[in-house]
């Protein structure tokens, strides 16, 4: 139960991008057409799954010999490594998503929701399972908006905007508007 | 290099390339802590530091650096910096580390320091480095206070914590939640991206 | 191959040199950092109770989900009160509070974090949380508070787990409830 309530508290009520302000680069990037940007939540949530589960054990091994002001350092080159995985294996597996997503792979890196994750699991204090199902979790809900919100664009490239608001001011304030709607989740939990 | 240049790559940062408006580089930050204004200044100046020490590093160590592993030689130079100033602000600012909380560590994934280090830092002497580093971080700075500085009057009505505005306002209290973040950023920027485009166009009459 | 190691030599002798600096670093600033941690956890329980020694009491809590810890204040060898910290589900997610119970009442609630709606209820909060002070540690008294207006849920997370420290006063502390008004 209390892994449920993970899940949709990470997903839905603690939004990464709507409510916690993270991953905002790809969320305005990556969002002008809806198949890059599931691409996109895709590796994103892949690669926040595993960062999870990895540097929970690099965490533990910090915690042993009394490094802990390692983490940050430690938790990024992990993450950086992984996302050369996805990289490499987006290459050969899919070249039309790799080209797709183009420079904001190797940014996944830079994407805050992947640390701010793994972060969070620690501040928590979660264990193994909650951690990656929080990960998971939040990572599904980066999905959600993302996907949510190239939709709207899609829909804003076509509408007639003043010169002044095309663009970022735009799509920000469609963020905004996304925002007050998902904050009615809060209390769901 | 002439001071006239190095002032040029200061103002750059600031004005022209400004992170926040013109390149919309590091929207995290700017977004999730500007809800008050001390914020706003203490995570400009946090950033500003690391920016300045990392692009200095990084161009001392451009030479050492081989093409290849720069990504991650980047990436250990800037965790670096960041957790010092995590600790120091653990150490000696405990309030602002506490409100500011993930968003210190998450200085390390900041797109303006990664982006300044790739193209500027990168590729040009200590000196420059340098100016370039407290341009970007100041721009930043004054950018997300200015943006905190609107958030704390229109949503609490006050700035830096002292009341400003008069008795009978009522604070809007979506100004400082998530959706206002979003709103009043995308406000600031269609203004300042209007009166740019103004000014450009005076520019083409005058000639 | 040659190449690849000689990468991975050059980018270990990075990541090493910073690791010295960092241990440097912390060196200088563990102290101060543990001083800070330590000053906030006793700030919290002064303003709840009082400025006292504080010890931790050992004892089975599963029966009380929001509590985390209960400390015992001492003056001397005179035990003066207990000091409960909890953490309850709010709006937006976990409020940790302390409360302070000495004869028989309530001596303080204090809000140490929350994720609540930022902004809302923040001028309410005070004097809501100073309707606590002085009643009678008992479940009932607790969860009779006035709530906030436009934050149900955060004033009954906070309710709850008062009355949960209430409770385990009574139940496991044997402390007699304070008479109504006799404070």
């Amino acid at each position: 139960m209390n892994l449920i309530l993970i899940l949709i508290g990470a997903m839905l009520v603690n939004n990464f991008v709507l409510n916690k302000f993270m991953g905002i680069c790809p969320f305005l990037g990556v969002s002008k057409k809806t198949e890059t940007a599931f691409g996109m939540g895709m590796a994103v949530t892949f690669v926040i799954t595993v960062a999870s589960l990895v540097t929970y054990f690099v965490r533990q091994l910090l915690v042993r010999f009394g490094l802990e002001y390692l983490q940050t350092i430690a938790f990024i080159l992990v993450i950086a490594v992984l996302v050369q995985v996805v990289e490499l294996a987006l290459r050969k597996m899919s070249y039309s998503l790799y080209q797709a997503l183009g420079v904001y792979l190797p940014l996944i890196t830079t994407n805050c929701a992947v640390l701010g994750a793994t972060i969070l699991n620690v501040d928590n204090g979660y264990n193994l399972i909650e951690s990656v199902v929080s990960g998971f979790g939040g990572a599904l809900g980066f999905t959600l908006a993302i996907v949510l919100f190239s939709g709207i664009r899609e829909k804003m490239a076509l509408s007639d905007l003043p010169e002044w608001m095309k663009g970022f001011p735009g799509a920000l304030i469609a963020a905004g508007l996304m925002s007050v709607a998902f904050s009615g989740f809060a209390g769901l939990i | 290099m002439s001071f006239k240049e190095l002032r040029a790559i200061l103002l750059n940062g600031i004005l022209n390339e400004n992170p926040t408006f013109r390149l919309v580089l590091g929207m995290c930050p700017t977004l999730a802590i500007t809800y008050q204004a001390s914020n706003g200044i203490g995570m400009g100046l946090a950033t500003t530091f690391v920016l300045v020490f990392s692009n200095l590093v990084i161009s001392l160590l451009r030479n050492l650096i081989p093409e290849k592993i720069r990504i991650p030689s980047f990436i250990i130079i800037i965790a670096t910096f960041v957790t010092i100033v995590e600790m120091v602000m653990h150490a000696f600012v405990p309030d602002l580390y506490d409100t500011l909380g993930v968003f210190i560590s998450l200085i390390v994934v900041n797109c303006i320091i990664f982006a300044r280090a790739e193209s500027f830092a990168f590729k040009n002497p200590p000196l420059p480095s340098i100016m370039d580093g407290l341009g970007m971080g100041l721009g930043f700075t004054l950018a997300i206070t200015l943006l905190s500085c609107i958030r704390e009057l229109l949503g609490s009505g006050t700035i830096f914590g002292s009341q400003i505005m008069p008795e009978w306002f009522e604070p809007m209290g979506i100004v400082i939640q998530p959706a206002g973040g979003f709103i009043i950023l995308g406000l600031l920027l269609a203004t300042v991206t209007g009166l740019s485009a103004r000014a450009q166009r005076r520019k083409e009459a005058a000639k | 191959m040659r190449e690849t190691i000689h990468l991975a030599v050059r980018l270990m002798l990075f990541a090493l040199v910073a690791a010295i600096l960092l241990a440097v670093v912390n060196a200088v600033t563990a102290e101060p950092i543990a001083r800070n941690d330590q000053a906030k956890v006793n700030a919290a329980r002064a303003q709840v109770l009082g400025d006292y020694t504080f010890t931790e009491l050992e004892g089975d809590l599963s029966e009380y989900s929001e509590i985390l810890g209960v400390y015992r204040a001492t003056e001397g060898d005179q035990t003066v009160g207990y000091v409960y910290e909890l953490k309850s589900k709010g709006y937006g997610g976990q409020i940790s509070l302390s409360v302070g119970i000495r004869d028989g009442a309530i001596s303080g609630v204090r809000i140490s974090t929350h994720s609540e709606t930022k902004g809302l209820g923040t001028s309410a909060e005070a004097p809501f949380l100073e309707q606590f002070t002085g009643l009678p540690a008992s479940e009932e008294s607790a969860l009779g508070v006035d709530a906030m207006s436009g934050a149900t849920v955060s004033s009954n997370a906070v309710k709850t787990a008062v009355a949960q420290a209430c409770r385990h006063a009574e139940e496991i502390l044997g402390l007699s409830i304070a008479k109504e008004g006799s404070v």
